[in-house]
């Protein structure tokens, strides 16, 4: 029976919209990144602005190079390799355009929320309730595209680099729905579901994962795809990518609890994740090691290749990232690591060199095919790769100096058994010049973005004046494996060969082992009861420090500070008591932060007179003169929301937060209440007067109250009686 | 009776090892698969599909 010859032409266009967005949005990243490495080397650049603090433009930065950067290279890659690997137009264009404008929506709406302090605090996962609704659907707008596109194919094999793309497909999915689970309480306001340690889990295994399969999977479907037709030699082993894809779909989902050493995650999970970090080597390495020797025989050309280059310093990335990953997530190295730059310095090892480089190979390549000319510069390609190259390499070398500098100092003791720097700013200042450094690796790598800017402008600018569209032809989709391989092929070939043809099921066990292995963590975590111990003296936070813990969330400032003190001796003399699993069962969402570029503030309150905060916030050198904490001056002017505290409240209700009747009833009354005492303290120790309205009193308010319920009498605790029971 | 307290009771600790057992075993199933003789030829066409992804229709 001869085979029946179908004719279609690929959508390129798509493709074409999703580059140019790479690089806009790639420059934007990158910019906003180095404003706030400038801001690091001296507060002045924080501008006394709202809009432009460090901490509201943090996670700007990391959601705009994650989601828009890198969310819009893995389109694009993902649009013109499954067509061709599918040997069929996507499935719907509408689709396909509603995939991008949608993103690009999205990708504006965090450029607006973000700056104006609507955040869920959770890292990578800041954008507040309505913006990920939108995410969800644009992103179910993208699968049913895709896996249209996939069951409209030509080809009955499914090739590697598309199983990684439903494994991002699935994964992603799975860990935005579950760890954006929230109770609304505004139009821009949310509280996590989860509290303490269960969200810091919940937030850390959507953490991981994002990286795993936001930023790892997607990009090796693209190194499996573009590397071969790079280096026009096929992969160096399919075997070996089949098991470098099931190993992480297998072991990645465990490793995210390695985020979380020592805190009070309960120590099984804090194995388990360390214990599948350290196995993700092997496959790590076998995926870097396939990809480099697909080279073999072709390394003469990456002498005189841009793309290749790309590509091979990406790859060698991939591996030193992958194998750092596991060493940092061994509990004694991460004791030291935790908390410092090596975690900033390992992240953009990955991000710049791994996703960064991949995407500029895959642009350098796809240029010419996708505006149908030649490339305009191949000189400047290469001058684009030797700057960015330098810039990763002076960011990332700075960085891991500044990391090891600050992990060194807090845990240095003199010979008397006291901390050798105990005033936490002495570790900071330590560290500037390195900033300085990080600032300049910094502005290279954007050169040489810009470099490539100009390069796809100017290839753009030779386009033809209409494009060819180049029909392609295939005969239509077999119902078996064709009998040419048999035997020995694809007709007797194992189950795991149907697998591949039917992608649907395919992709429900992908989900299975992904999963699997998340409930597997995460109904313990949630069940068993001796996780979080409760502490009878911890209560829910008053109404007024409720909306003071909602302006410490707005302003972002968990991205400098932790709430969280290890038990390591350095920790608890710095510090004070190490922090109890059971004081953190009212927070939605928790606050323990990744990094301390400012100390640890869980036993902050009553360590300083409210006069000292609002001081502070005014101007954190009249205080700490060596400080490089933002000033809050509009902390004192703007005005609390009293509304707001009682939506909170409700909101925290229904949460379970045992808030009494009387509480619930007068939420704004007695926020007003406690505002005007502490206002009056204020007044009273010699501060200016009328701030019982401002926010900086409820900040104030949040501040004194953190980690005081433990040190609290008997007496004292039971003072809360009263409450719905929790 | 809530949830928490039975699953507290019936000692679910043990969920991850079983868990990690299930994974395992899985794992090295696709893994055995995978390295199957059998499978070579098929694998070895399939390394070569991006290199022939593209074939245009004969101009008329």
């Amino acid at each position: 029976m001869s085979e029946r010859v179908e004719r279609f032409v690929y959508d390129d266009a798509i493709v074409r919209m999703f580059l140019l967005a790479t690089l806009v949005w790639g420059l934007v990243g990158t910019l906003v990144g180095l404003v706030i490495a400038l801001q690091l080397v001296n507060p002045w650049f924080n501008l006394q602005m709202p809009w432009l603090s460090f901490g509201r433009l943090r996670p700007l930065h990391t959601n705009a190079v994650i989601f828009a950067f890198a969310g819009n290279a893995i389109f694009t890659g993902v649009y013109y390799s499954s067509q061709r690997l599918l040997k069929a137009r996507m499935w719907s264009d509408l689709l396909s355009r509603l995939h991008f404008w949608g993103w690009q929506a999205i990708i504006v709406a965090a450029a607006i929320t973000l700056p104006l302090g609507w955040s869920q605090s959770k890292e990578y996962a800041e954008l507040e309730w309505p913006v990920d609704v939108a995410i969800a659907l644009v992103w179910v707008v993208f699968a049913v595209n895709f896996f249209g596109t996939v069951v409209r194919r030509r080809e009955r094999h499914l090739y590697v680099a598309l199983w990684f793309y439903i494994a991002t497909l699935v994964a992603i999915a799975v860990l935005h729905i579950f760890n954006n689970l929230v109770v609304v309480a505004g139009p821009f306001k949310s509280y996590s579901i989860y509290a303490g340690v269960q969200d810091a889990f919940m937030q850390w295994w959507y953490g991981h994962n994002a990286v795993a399969f936001f930023l790892t999977t997607p990009f090796l479907g693209m190194m499996y795809y573009f590397l071969p037709k790079a280096a026009e030699r096929p992969i160096f082993s399919y075997r070996l990518s089949i098991l470098h894809f099931w190993t992480l779909v297998f072991i990645y989902i465990w490793a995210g609890p390695h985020h979380l050493h020592y805190t009070a995650m309960p120590a099984w999970a804090s194995t388990l994740g360390m214990l599948f970090s350290v196995m993700l080597w092997m496959p790590s390495w076998g995926g870097m090691v396939n990809g480099l020797l697909t080279l073999r025989g072709a390394w003469h050309k990456v002498t005189e290749d841009p793309v290749l280059k790309f590509f091979v310093v990406a790859v060698t990335f991939y591996g030193m990232s992958t194998f750092e990953g596991p060493l940092l997530s061994i509990k004694s190295v991460n004791a030291l690591s935790h908390y410092t730059d090596w975690t900033i310095a390992h992240v953009h090892a990955g991000a710049l060199g791994w996703v960064g480089f991949m995407v500029f190979g895959m642009m350098y390549w796809l240029l010419p095919r996708l505006f149908q000319t030649e490339l305009w510069s191949r000189r400047l390609a290469e001058l684009h790769f030797w700057i960015g190259t330098v810039g990763i390499l002076l960011y990332i070398v700075a960085i891991y100096a500044a990391g090891l500098t600050q992990g060194l100092m807090w845990r240095a003791f003199d010979e008397t058994g006291r901390l050798a720097y105990p005033d936490f700013v002495e570790t900071t200042i330590r560290l500037i010049p390195m900033y300085g450094v990080r600032a300049i690796g910094g502005s290279l790598y954007i050169a040489g973005l810009v470099l490539c800017a100009v390069n796809v402008l100017m290839t753009w600018r030779r386009r033809p004046a209409r494009y060819a569209e180049r029909v392609q032809e295939a005969p239509a989709l077999a119902r078996e494996y064709p009998a040419e391989s048999a035997p020995g092929g694809f007709k007797r070939a194992a189950w795991h060969r149907r697998w591949e043809g039917l992608p649907l099921t395919f992709s429900v066990w992908v989900a299975v082992a992904v999963v699997t292995a998340s409930l597997f963590e995460i109904v313990p975590m949630f069940l068993i009861r001796s996780n979080v111990p409760t502490i009878a003296a911890v209560h829910p936070y008053t109404p007024l420090e409720l909306a003071g813990r909602d302006v410490y969330v707005a302003e972002g400032c968990n991205n400098c500070h932790s709430q969280m003190i290890r038990p390591i001796r350095a920790e608890t003399m710095r510090y004070g008591e190490y922090s109890k699993p059971g004081e953190f069962v009212y927070d939605h969402p928790f606050l323990w932060g990744s990094r301390r570029i400012g100390p640890d503030l869980q036993r902050v309150g009553g360590k300083y007179p409210h006069l000292w905060h609002v001081r502070h916030m005014q101007d954190p050198r009249s205080t700490t003169p060596q400080s490089i904490m933002p000033a809050y001056p509009w902390l004192a002017r703007d005005r609390v929301d009293w509304t707001a505290v009682e939506r909170g409240v409700a909101a925290q209700v229904t949460l379970g937060v045992p808030y009494t009747s009387d509480e619930v009833a007068n939420a704004a009354r007695l926020a007003r209440k406690q505002a005007q005492q502490i206002a009056g303290e204020v007044a009273q120790q010699g501060g200016p007067s009328g701030l019982e309205e401002t926010k900086v009193v409820a900040l104030i308010a949040y501040l004194q109250r953190l980690g005081t319920d433990i040190k609290k009498t008997t007496a004292t605790a039971a003072a809360g009686t009263g409450r719905v029971g929790r | 009776m809530k949830m928490g307290d039975v699953v507290s009771a019936m000692g679910a600790s043990v969920f991850a090892e079983i868990a990690f057992v299930i994974a395992a075993a899985g794992f090295l199933t696709v893994i055995v698969t995978t390295l199957l003789r059998r499978n070579r030829e098929p694998f070895e066409r399939a390394r070569f599909m991006p290199l022939t992804d593209e074939r245009e229709a004969p101009h008329e």
